[in-house]
């Protein structure tokens, strides 16, 4: 038995806290050890968003906007597509070349080319969000649908179901864990395109805001606004992780 | 409903021939005739590869003939119809759900059904269906567990009560024993056997177990090789209600004996020995 300290329970549950504490003093101990404009301290990032609180909310809230409706819409467009896809050999062989393409291809590439479609920022920012997710999440749900059960489908297709209604009642639950699996890592994604496209082109939102502060040698303010980004992030990773551990749980309930 | 089907007549094959379209198709079945009778079970037996699974696809309307037709209570079967159950030898059920769940869902697909679940009372009572259902093949009290919480034998259990929960006319089954150990086997030819004599659907089982056949089956069609012809009819010696235990009397002894002669003499001549080579 290994009863060392480190391994009991309230221990463990302290950890992530411990770890943050630790990451915190080495941050403000750099700080410290360098000018402002470079790397501003714990304390310095933590005054910057007590000074502009509303400021940041702000553009907090008009990042998240665009992250959102690019993000959702390509969930629906995604799932469809993808769900499409798996029922047919034909369809899935044939884009599957070029989904891989467009997902292999560095989506910061497109945004100045974006830019001349879409010189409003709220726009590019949707189609930047929409076009980081949409081909991970395609390629998921396609690949999930496309593994459809022979002897489930025969059982199905006997009492005249159709392609549709085994897709909605096998492929599509069958693919909702790998979905919000893939929409977790696919919604953090999404903050790069709609930042992407701030940077490229806006008057307000983080991404705004960062290049701005960066410019101007605000540095902390820059540091204050990258905490807000962050947290906004986690905070729906977070919720996509539950759904996927929800929906998953099925595959689990082996005892 | 247009009234050409006669509710006497039960399922009949008429010269099925299936050849398996595309290059070098494989000619699976050649020329395929017998009836069951409503309401009756037969089986059907022959070598691993001669068309088996092929012929029930034809039954069931999941393939077209490629000659002959085959009807059902006299109505040409001309596709999927839902008065059709279906049960393989993977019980393959849907892990997100629990079993009475699984049972339930065929009534979602089809039509008839479909619009009696919109309503509260129509879902308790088809709830209740599956549940007596489930209570007749003795899973009672695994209603609520999932696919993963049960054993082999329970899900195949399922997946039989998921087969007949719409109450087709005929229920095909395609090895649903065969990958089961002995004893869960013959627990299981005495479930189905009693949901037969129960509901009296038409029973169209394929089998590799040869006493399974002639337990429960009153007739027995022994397919040659590929391409499939019916090498023989047979009947199990027995009448109905049958018993496990007539298995071992001698009559029956030498029955299974005289069909595992006839198949062994299929495997040994059949064209799908060069094929395979
Ligand atoms: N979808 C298909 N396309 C082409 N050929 C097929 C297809 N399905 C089956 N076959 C061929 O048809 C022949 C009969 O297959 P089938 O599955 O009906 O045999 P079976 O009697 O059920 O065999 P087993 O006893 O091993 O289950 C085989 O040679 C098989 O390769
Ligand atoms: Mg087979």
């Amino acid at each position: 038995m290994n009863s060392s300290i480190w391994n009991a329970r309230w221990m463990q549950a302290l950890s992530p806290i411990l770890f943050a504490l630790v990451f915190l003093g080495l941050w403000q101990l750099a700080g410290w050890l360098t000018p402002t404009y470079q790397l501003p301290t714990v304390v310095e990032t933590w005054n910057a968003m007590l000074q502009k609180p509303w400021v940041l909310l702000k553009h907090g809230l008009y990042t998240l906007w665009p992250t959102l409706i690019g993000f959702g819409v390509a969930i629906v467009v995604g799932v469809v597509m993808g769900l499409s896809m798996g029922m047919s050999k034909f369809v899935y062989q044939g884009a599957y070349p070029i989904l891989v393409f467009f997902n292999a291809l560095p989506k910061v590439a497109i945004a100045p080319i974006l830019v001349l479609s879409f010189p409003s920022s709220f726009e590019l920012a949707v189609w930047m969000a929409f076009l980081i997710c949409f081909f991970p999440i395609v390629v998921n749900v396609a690949t999930s649908a496309a593994t459809v059960d022979r002897e489930m489908e025969d059982v199905l297709r006997a009492l005249g179901a159709g392609k549709w209604t085994i897709a909605w009642k096998v492929s599509l639950p069958q693919a909702t864990p790998h979905i919000f699996g893939a929409l977790k890592i696919a919604v953090t994604l999404a903050f790069i395109g709609t930042i992407i496209a701030e940077q490229q082109n806006a008057n307000e939102g983080l991404g705004w805001f960062i290049t701005v502060a960066s410019a101007n040698s605000q540095t902390a303010l820059g540091f204050a606004a990258l905490v807000v980004l962050g947290v906004e992030s986690v905070i729906l990773y977070a919720i996509f992780a539950v759904m996927e551990a929800r929906t998953a749980r099925w595959a689990f309930r082996s005892h | 409903m247009q009234d050409d089907s006669d509710k006497t007549a039960g399922l009949s094959l008429q010269r099925v021939g299936l050849t398996y379209p595309g290059h070098g198709g494989v000619h699976a079945l050649d020329e395929i005739s017998f009836d069951v009778p409503e309401g009756d079970f037969v089986a059907v037996v022959g070598p691993s590869g001669c068309g088996k699974s092929s012929l029930m696809k034809l039954v069931s309307g999941l393939l077209p003939p490629t000659t002959g037709e085959v009807r059902n209570r006299g109505a040409l079967v001309a596709g999927p119809a839902d008065t059709v159950g279906m049960g393989f030898q993977n019980p393959s059920l849907l892990p997100w759900r629990s079993a009475i769940d699984n049972v339930l869902l065929p009534l979602e697909v089809v039509k008839r059904y479909r619009s009696e679940l919109r309503t509260k009372a129509g879902k308790a009572k088809h709830r209740a269906r599956a549940m007596h259902l489930l209570e007749t093949v003795g899973l009672q009290d695994a209603a609520e567990l999932t696919p993963a919480q049960l054993s082999g034998g329970m899900r195949q259990r399922v997946s039989l009560c998921r087969a007949l929960i719409h109450e087709p006319s005929v229920l095909i089954l395609d090895e649903p024993f065969g990958a089961l150990d002995a004893f869960t086997r013959e627990d299981l030819w005495g479930v189905l056997y009693r949901l037969w004599r129960e509901a009296q659907f038409t029973c169209v089982l394929v089998t590799h177990d040869l006493r399974e056949a002639s337990l429960l089956a009153s007739k027995v069609v022994v397919l040659s090789n590929r391409p499939a012809n019916i090498m023989s009819i047979e009947t199990p010696p027995m009448g109905h209600p049958r018993n496990a235990d007539m298995l071992y009397q001698p009559e029956m002894v030498a029955f299974v004996r005289g069909l595992r002669d006839q198949i062994g003499r299929a495997m040994a001549r059949g064209p799908a020995a060069e094929a395979s080579a």
